[in-house]
């Protein structure tokens, strides 16, 4: 698989930085700087979305991609992302969203002209959700980068983690340097909850998380409690979704946000309280993922019950 | 001596590996520029960079950019932390914390090296500290001065609850309040009753040399 990238900033260059040293090195093809200062009259005109092409930076390499990456480009430059998904014969393009910033204007019309001209697009928010795909180029590279996903060695009688090995990594990087803080640690729930929350947000460390943290749009919370409970899957502790499914279990049927005020605390596990993680948004997207799975479902109203039937005891 | 070029203090500011801020301050030191004021260099890098996160400026910067050169201005500083002008002893001791809510240290950390340098010893309570925190520590620590930072508006009010909780607790007169940080100004000091208002880490050094009667 060949990648092109169109990047902008210290966001961009750090995922192309992990990427590139995780073994998809020889797999980058172009990468090429996408700001409003390359493109004519820096991409105000309302003209661009006439014809788009016609503001496509003139230094854009000529170069030939199967899948197309945009990583930390600003939204109102989305527009000329087809035009470059053409020019570079992608078949795939995935565009991060890791801050309100990065949303592309029109976004549906980016959505239609690529698959007018059969280029799939996927719009992952954060890139770190990305988990797997219909698309075949996509599906390949979230085998390795996107939400991640751990398998953990557990020594039975110290009750410590022994080995933490990466199946996938966060696409920044704050999977494995996060993994190889855990190494040695007894596999305790608070213990580890703060150890993984801390080094995704530690903005000193060189594989930080860099999406948004504005508490209207949580997405790096989001992010820090996919890795949570990554983390907690592999050690065998309780997730966020085994907290989901136990109370719909007990109550049968509640509203979403009666869910979130049990399960959602900033400090995602209050003093002596099993709460489940930082963000709404995550609790929203377990939800999605378990009504696909036929194990909840949404019933109108804002409601969410179980699909799981009650084992008589 | 050249000024610094805006366009290279942004470059530095958001290179996400953090290699030029090292060169550049080096550079900057052989300049003879004083540690505060190379910090005066790259926060106007930093104002640049606020302004396009507000959608003000030309270019558009995001969250990822405030975190990135957030870590370049603690590699300087880390850089800078010897060459601070050194001067007096035993001046006092001195708590600092930056209020709940509010996660911006890297202020708070310049003028706690410019007062350390300037002989007080420092406690730094850390980010996002409680009320009750700042107020326990007085009760136990006895600071001649406790300093607070708030660069959110938003966690302005947490900078006047400190000072409430120590009235609270009996503790107001004990201690000297000076607070500080982008979104603090000298009229919102007097408004919340703090004893000094810094409009930068030096401005915060003659206040403090005042309180405990060592004035510049
Ligand atoms: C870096 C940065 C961050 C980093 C901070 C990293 C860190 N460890 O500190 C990160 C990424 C974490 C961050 C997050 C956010 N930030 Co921010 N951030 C900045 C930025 C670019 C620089 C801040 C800085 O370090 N300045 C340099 C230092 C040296 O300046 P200073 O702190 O003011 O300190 C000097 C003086 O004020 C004084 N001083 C400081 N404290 C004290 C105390 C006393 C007693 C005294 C005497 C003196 C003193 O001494 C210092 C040296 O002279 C500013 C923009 C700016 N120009 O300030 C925005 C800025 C402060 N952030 C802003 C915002 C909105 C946010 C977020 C809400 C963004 C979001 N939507 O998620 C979050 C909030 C997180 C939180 N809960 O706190 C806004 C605040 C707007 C407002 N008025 O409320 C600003 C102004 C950007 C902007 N223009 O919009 N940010």
């Amino acid at each position: 698989m060949r990648i092109g990238i169109l990047y902008a900033g210290p966001f961009g260059e750090q995922m192309i930085n992990h990427i590139s040293l995780s073994g998809f090195g020889d797999r980058i093809v172009a990468v090429y700087e996408l700001t409003p200062e390359k493109v004519p009259g820096g991409g105000r005109s309302g003209d661009i979305w006439e014809s788009p092409e016609e503001f496509l930076p003139a230094d854009l390499p000529e170069a030939r991609c199967d899948l197309l990456l945009v990583l930390g480009v600003q939204g109102s430059l989305g527009v000329l992302v087809p035009g470059v998904a053409k020019r570079w014969g992608a078949r795939a393009v995935v565009f991060a969203i890791d801050d309100r910033g990065m949303v592309p204007d029109a976004r549906r019309s980016i959505e239609d002209e690529l698959c007018e001209v059969g280029i799939h697009v996927e719009f992952p928010e954060p890139f770190c959700v990305l988990a797997g795909s219909r698309n075949g180029l996509v599906r390949e590279f979230a085998g390795r980068f996107g939400r991640p996903h751990f398998r953990a060695m557990v020594d039975p009688s110290s009750h410590r983690i022994t080995a933490i090995t990466v199946l996938r990594d966060t696409p920044c990087g704050t999977g494995s340097s996060t993994a190889k803080k855990l190494e040695g640690l007894p596999c305790d729930p608070d213990l580890i909850l703060r150890r993984c929350y801390e080094e995704h947000h530690n903005e000193g460390a060189d594989h930080c998380c860099l999406a948004e943290m504005d508490p209207l749009y949580p997405v790096m919370q989001e992010a820090g409690d996919l890795l949570k409970d990554a983390v907690f899957s592999a050690c065998g502790l309780p997730t966020t979704r085994d907290l989901i499914l136990g109370i719909l279990a007990d109550d049968g049927e509640i509203t979403v946000e009666d869910l979130k005020a049990r399960v959602v605390s900033t400090q995602a596990r209050r003093q002596g309280e099993e709460t489940g993680c930082t963000a709404g948004r995550t609790v929203d997207l377990y939800l999605d993922e378990l009504a696909e799975e036929g194990k909840v479902e949404r019933t109108g109203g804002g409601r969410v019950r179980t699909k799981i039937n009650k084992k008589p005891c | 001596m050249e000024t610094a070029d805006p366009k290279e203090i942004l470059s530095i500011l958001l290179d996400f590996k953090g290699e030029r801020v090292k060169e550049f301050c080096e550079r900057r030191i052989r300049d003879r520029i004083t540690p505060h004021g190379i910090f005066a260099e790259l926060s106007a890098g930093l104002d640049e960079i606020g302004r396009g996160f507000e959608g003000k400026g030309g270019t558009r910067y995001f969250t990822s950019d405030l975190i990135v050169s957030g870590r370049n201005m603690k590699r300087a500083l880390a850089i800078l932390r010897p060459h601070f002008p050194k001067g007096g002893k035993g001046r006092g001791l001195v708590i600092l914390g930056t209020v709940k809510g509010d996660v911006h240290d890297i202020g708070k950390m310049i003028f706690s090296v410019t007062l350390e340098s300037n002989g007080f010893s420092c406690i730094d309570l850390g980010v996002d500290v409680d009320r009750a925190i700042f107020a326990g520590s007085v009760a136990s620590q006895r600071p001649d001065i406790l300093s607070l930072s708030a660069l959110l508006s938003s966690t302005l009010p947490a900078m006047g609850e400190v000072i409430e909780e120590l009235k609270r607790r009996g503790l107001r007169e004990d201690v000297k309040v000076i607070v500080g940080g982008h979104a603090v100004t000298e009229e919102f000091a007097r408004e919340i009753g703090a004893d000094a208002y810094g409009r930068d880490a030096i401005d915060g050094l003659k206040k403090c040399l005042a309180f405990v009667g060592a004035g510049t």
